[in-house]
């Protein structure tokens, strides 16, 4: 058999080329032998005829070429002495070194290629060609790790890819990118097959010889692109394993596409709740809770920029578009210190940047709403552009209802992305990515309600280093809810809503392999509008009501090290500071020893625009633990801390557009949540199974609570009404998934209670249920979950989607009697007492893409979906007359059928 | 302000059935929950030799007693055979005495009348045994309501035709109480009961029938609660809007007797979260129902439940009436239900041939001119 010696570096060696002649081939199945010793006295002996004296009287060959003109080199060496120390002592000074391979002793006109770790292998390798070349010349240490770096891109538009993991295959050696794409970590020279993976992309896998420090770019390809195996995963195949941070879900596009849909629309927040601990009230509401929280305790981004409305036509469409999103990360909890400002979970909504190389046409078309995206350069791989819109058109659903008043109501929405990508350099890129959305819905032809988002984030990323990155971002976000009433007397016109400017900076510093240093600044200036009415027209019965405007500013600090202790345990840690500097607005002060009430305010307080008021501190910890048990086991535990300043004014159990957000302040204190996990995630039979179990303990101070029958719209004496108290939440989250093959998908299920108790308050009005714990408004203790994709073909695909929940916490009449003139007085049970009827649900659907010839005109693809598909009548809202009757209103009590075409042109 | 949140709630709600909702009955298991003693009591200023000298039906002090019922029961149990007991500050304890006639026990002592400066509490014996005592309430003596004002408007209301709703305009008045102006830094708790009464005339008996005219009164006219917080006075206060377009009552002769109760903070407090709860439906856009509170408690156990409230009031009261001649447009008296159309057989309503056969007026009824209707 004949082997090898593989010296890459012949590639870009010449000199070295000629030597390698000299070896390619001799037999090297010696066994090693000892080091050889010179067999006699030698005295200013030229080398070069020392040497070949040595080949003859020795075991070991020494290969050298003639021309390095060795002669000059005299050798002094007695019988006996070794021979490797004595050649060092004479090549070093010229640059020269020696290698000792099996019983071959190689002089190399080169210095510290003597670390190289030499591999054999079999001559007919077919990767041989295929190997990527990473470094050059001679490692500074020989023998210690060089650094491996590199980008992972999208190849379709050059994006970075962040969160993307590149490892080496076989091992638990490997990193994530950064977020410019960026990996980094140490590695000996050598010979490797490195896995670079991204959810929702292919796997690829680069054979890679590695030389000295050195960097190797990745291109990945959606997996749409080349029309390949659709991977449901929440995760990258071993992520969830190998992740550092506890509690963290990415959804690709592809993982959201291949749910099944209401209405055709893909939805990346429904696709959310299908994993265990994330849920919602149901159908036909915005927002999502994450481990028990409020809706209003979850901090939702789209390219950096806050957005406070996550849904369309009241939360039966999801507020991102489907074809300009990259994936969606959640971090259950407070993720790392880098993010803030809410107590529940952080929700990142990634877009991609406009394809950098040529023009693409996407759209859609579904029976509610159709989307149309253009991309393409502005400069060839330099500049892109990416712009989307949908648009409804979903007054016929409201056409054929028999009621009148539907039939004069209207309802609409738009959305519209623009996003623009500027390579400046190779260390500069600047990004610009905008949105607006509008929702109006016309109710009987008078009073109309919009909801409004506008959203902008202008973005640098610069590299100083490979190992120093910073990105720093501008931004704006407004909502809006204006409520509009045409009739002549009773014309009004209401409008709350809240406003943000942001600038933030955030580095990224890799000293060195062990541990990537995260750390920055932000400041966000909050601008409040609680509420505002203005009788229009001839409403003489109304009079304006105009609730002072709050301010604030957010800022904080952070740092977050992700530390690997050895490649098995890491750890992340950071804290997080912040600041909040509370201005303007009115606020009372009340009497104390007595319930607070309008009646027993004492002072009313106004300030300034700018008139800070209050300051107020945060310190927030963070610290997350992986041990990787092997390769495909580990376990995680966690802590954070959070603090949230800003609260959501809802006392119902929907989020409706007349919430608002307010400000901590006089009467309001910030909340706090801790919280625990531990888990165990486990891989088997290579990554094609995931095993998850995550345990989490919450506790949450200064929830926001109201009085008994407090009204929180347009509501001056509001602070009068407010309550604070304690939050509960604890549960286990089980996962299992299957990555690959016809059959994928996973089933997951949630254990949790989430509680609350508000016994602050020593007078009765100012406790809740007596001062008990009792099951907050989301506490749904079993939650099951199963997606299942079956592929029975490339082009035909099956999906299946089932949840279950017990039903939600609920408070009704217990007993009736009459008082007075009053016929039916209604005792109530204590708060949340009774639950509705449990939730399930199933729905199918059947996607047929179009052949696989990649390099047709126009990619598509026909989406059925079934929602719903035995017509369970699940409660929407529990209601009751005025005589105590129960009715259970379903919104969606019969099987929704749907066909959605999508296509890529 | 109510009305746009109701407004905009409503629409909120409507919107959402919009995919194609379905109503069904659903029941809640919540037969565990034991019943509960109901208290209703209230004394004043006033007694009933005095009411006896006031434009109204005199009535007297009363305590009734019942015991709550299932949410599918109409009506609920009365408790008939309690000791029910007024005790004051100074130890002194007034005996209410059950009468049949008004399901209540009501006070025989028809001097009897609270005093400012006294506290009172009620004390129940059930024939159980268990003993049930209410809290200390006090008079809050207020200015007595001077008089009411009427305003005519014109307002869009929703009508039912069928399934259908339809917006309309329409003509009527809105009754306001005068709340008196003062600048004594006291803030007073008001509640307002407004007794509706009208003349009925039987079209069908002549002139002279005992029973052509009729004198109802109907105090499940005007459901809507109307409490108050004043600090200052000098304003009105609405009370409720009455149409005045094909409303019968206003034919003859319209009255409504007026009474501004001037209560504890916490009597106040039990009727603003009446009235919260009476407008509220526990859906997801509702906020949360709740249980109302009471100031009644059972004395070995003051943990159980039990719901109504004893209220001691300082109360003055105000008649007032009207009719179509007094407004300033012509009132349309719509179609006469008992004249037969022409061409059919008709069989007269009873209330066509008798006053006392009315419908309209389920609570008190009578041919008996009260001494205190004017002149119309």
């Amino acid at each position: 058999m004949r082997f090898f010696i593989y010296l890459h570096s012949m590639l870009k060696q010449p000199k070295l080329i000629l030597l390698l002649i000299l070896l390619l081939s001799f037999n090297s199945l010696f066994a090693q032998s000892q080091a050889p010793t010179f067999k006699r006295n030698y005295q200013d002996a030229p080398l070069p005829a020392v040497l070949r004296e040595l080949s003859g009287e020795t075991e070991f060959e020494f290969h050298f070429r003639d021309q390095w003109d060795l002669a000059e080199l005299r050798v002094n060496a007695n019988a006996g002495d070794e021979v490797l120390p004595v050649l060092e002592d004479l090549l070093s000074p010229i640059d020269f070194s020696v290698i000792r391979y099996e019983n071959n002793i190689i002089l190399l006109n080169q210095k510290g290629l003597e670390t190289y770790r030499y591999e054999v292998w079999e001559e007919n390798d077919p990767l041989l060609d295929q190997y990527k070349i990473v470094g050059t010349g001679q490692p500074d240490r020989p023998g210690q790790p060089v650094t491996f770096s590199g980008y992972i891109r999208d190849g379709r538009d050059n994006s970075p890819l962040v969160g993307a993991s590149v490892q080496v295959e076989g091992t638990t050696t490997g990193s994530i990118t950064n977020i410019s794409g960026y990996f980094e970590f140490p590695l000996l020279p050598g010979k490797y097959v490195l896995v670079a993976q991204y959810a929702g992309y292919e796997v690829q896998e680069v054979p890679v010889q590695l030389l000295n420090t050195g960097s190797l770019d990745i291109e990945l390809f959606n997996e749409t692109v080349r029309l390949e195996e659709v991977t449901i995963s929440a995760l990258g195949q071993t992520e969830g394993v190998s992740e550092k941070v506890a509690g963290k879900e990415v959804l690709g596009i592809e993982a959201i596409k291949s749910l099944p849909t209401f209405l055709g629309e893909v939805d990346p927040v429904k696709s959310l709740i299908s994993l265990p601990g994330v849920s919602s009230v149901g159908e036909g509401t915005a927002g999502y809770n994450v481990r028990g929280g409020d809706p209003g305790q979850n901090l939702l981004m789209q390219d950096e920029a806050i957005l406070y409305n996550s849904a369309h036509m009241f939360g039966f469409f999801s507020a991102f578009n489907p074809d300009l999103l990259r994936d969606v990360v959640l971090y259950k909890g407070g993720g790392p210190a880098n993010y803030g400002g809410r107590v529940s979970s952080v929700l990142n909504v990634n877009l991609r940047n406009g394809n950098a190389k040529e023009f693409q046409v996407n759209g859609g078309v579904g029976l509610v709403s159709s989307r149309l995206t253009v991309e393409g350069p502005i400069k060839k791989e330099k500049t892109s552009f990416i712009a989307g819109g949908r648009a409804s058109y979903s007054d016929w659903l409201l056409k054929q209802m028999k009621d009148p008043d539907l039939y004069q109501s209207s309802a609409s929405f738009y959305d519209a992305n623009l996003k623009i990508n500027h390579i400046h350099n190779k260390k500069n890129v600047f990004t610009l990515s905008t949105y607006m959305s509008q929702d109006r819905f016309e109710f009987a032809s008078d009073t109309t309600y919009f909801w409004k988002s506008k959203a902008a984030t202008l973005s640098w990323s610069h590299i100083f280093a490979p190992e120093l990155l910073m990105q720093t971002h501008l931004v704006f976000s407004d909502y809006q809810s204006d409520i509009e009433n045409e009739q002549d007397l009773y014309a009004f016109e209401y409008n709350s809503g809240i406003r943000n400017y942001q600038a933030k900076m955030d580095f990224s510093w890799s000293p060195n392999n062990q541990h990537k240093v995260d750390f920055g600044i932000s400041s966000l200036l909050y601008e409040f509008n609680s509420g505002e009415f203005e009788p229009l027209k001839n409403n003489e019965n109304e009079s304006p009501v105009t609730i002072p405007q709050e301010r604030a500013l957010e800022s904080a600090f952070y740092i977050n090290d992700e530390f690997s202790l050895s490649p098995f345990f890491s750890i992340v840690y950071g804290v997080r500071v912040s600041s909040f500097l509370a201005m303007g607005g009115e606020y009372f002060a009340f009497q104390e020893g007595v319930p607070r009430s309008p009646e027993t305010i004492t002072d009313t307080l106004t300030f300034g625009d700018n008139e800070v008021f209050r300051e107020q501190f945060g310190f927030e910890p963070r610290v997350s633990l992986r041990w990787l048990l092997n390769p495909n086991t580990s376990l995680k535990a966690s802590y954070y801390r959070t603090k949230q300043y800003i609260h959501l004014i809802s006392n119902t159990t929907a989020i409706s557009p007349v919430d608002y957000w307010k400000s901590t302040g006089y009467n309001l204190e910030p909340s706090t949540a801790d919280q625990y996990t531990l888990g165990l995630f486990k891989n088997w039979n290579d990554n094609m199974y995931e095993f998850s179990v995550e345990a989490y303990y919450k506790e949450t101070d200064n929830v926001v609570d109201y009085k008994n029958g407090a009204s929180i719209l347009l509501n001056e004496t509001l602070d009068a009404d407010l309550l604070q108290g304690d939050g509960r939440a604890y549960g286990a989250e089980v996962l299992v998934r299957k990555n690959r093959g016809k059959l994928t998908g996973w089933i997951g299920y949630t254990y949790s209670r989430t509680k609350r108790q508000f016994v602050d308050g020593q007078f009765d009005e100012e406790t809740i249920n007596e001062g008990a714990w009792y099951p907050s408004n989301y506490d749904k203790p079993h939650d099951l979950s199963v997606v299942l994709n079956y592929k029975t073909s490339r082009r035909f695909s099956i999906s299946l989607n089932f949840s279950y929940s017990t039903g939600r916490p609920i408070t009704v009449p217990v007993s009736k009697f009459q008082y007075e003139d009053i016929l039916s007085v209604l005792n109530y049970s204590e708060r949340n007492q009774f639950r509705v009827p449990d939730y399930h649900r199933l729905d199918l659907s059947f996607t047929l893409k179009s052949g696989l010839k990649k390099d047709k005109f126009i990619d598509g693809e026909w989406v059925l979906s079934l929602y719903n598909v035995y017509g369970r009548k699940n409660p929407y809202s529990v209601y009751f007359t005025q005589r105590g009757n129960a009715f259970r209103l379903s919104i969606l009590g019969s099987i929704f059928p749907s066909l959605s075409y999508n296509f890529r042109i | 302000m109510k009305f746009i949140q109701r407004h905009i709630l409503t629409g909120l709600f409507a919107g959402l059935m919009i995919l194609s909702g379905c109503i069904d009955p659903i029941e809640f298991d919540t037969g565990s929950e034991s019943r509960r003693l109901v208290v209703e009591g209230l004394i004043s200023n006033v007694s009933y030799n005095e009411r006896e000298l006031l434009p109204n039906y005199p009535e007297r002090f009363y305590v009734k007693l019942q015991w709550t019922g299932p949410v599918n029961n109409e009506r609920n149990d009365v408790i008939s055979d309690a000791t029910v007991h007024l005790v004051d500050d100074l130890g002194e304890a007034w005996e209410y005495i059950w009468v049949a006639e008004t399901s209540s026990y009501l006070m025989p002592f028809d001097d009897f009348k609270a005093e400012p400066g006294r506290s009172y509490h009620l004390r129940i014996e059930l024939s159980d045994g268990k003993v049930y005592e209410s809290e200390e309430e006090t008079m809050h003596v207020a200015p007595s309501l001077p008089g009411v004002d009427y305003s005519l408007i014109t307002r869009i209301q929703e009508i039912n035709v069928g399934e259908q709703t339809q917006f309309e305009e329409q003509r009527g008045l809105v009754l306001s109480a005068q709340v008196p102006e003062h600048d004594d830094d006291e803030t007073f708790y008001f509640r307002y009961k407004v007794t509706p009464s009208w003349v009925y005339v039987a079209p069908l008996p002549p002139q002279s029938s005992p029973v052509k005219t009729c004198y109802v009164t109907n105090k499940f006219y005007f459901q809507k609660i109307n409490t108050k917080i004043d600090r200052t006075g000098g304003y009105n206060n609405e009370l409720f809007f009455l149409e005045t377009e094909n409303n019968q009552r206003l034919y003859r002769d319209f009255s409504a007797y007026v009474t501004q109760y001037s209560l504890s903070p916490l009597a106040h407090e039990f009727w603003n979260q009446l009235a919260i709860q009476q407008e509220s439906g526990g859906g997801i856009f509702d906020p949360p129902p709740f249980e109302l509170f009471s100031n009644v408690y059972n004395v070995e156990d003051p943990e159980e439940k039990v719901s109504g409230f004893f209220s001691v009031a300082h109360e003055s009261s105000v008649r007032w009436f009207i009719n179509g001649s007094e407004l300033p447009y012509e009132i349309d008296n719509g179609m006469d239900p008992c004249v037969p159309p022409p061409g059919t057989p008709n069989i007269p309503t009873p209330d066509c041939l008798n006053c006392l056969e009315y419908r309209g007026g389920s609570s008190f009824n009578t041919t008996e001119r009260p001494s205190w209707w004017r002149q119309y």
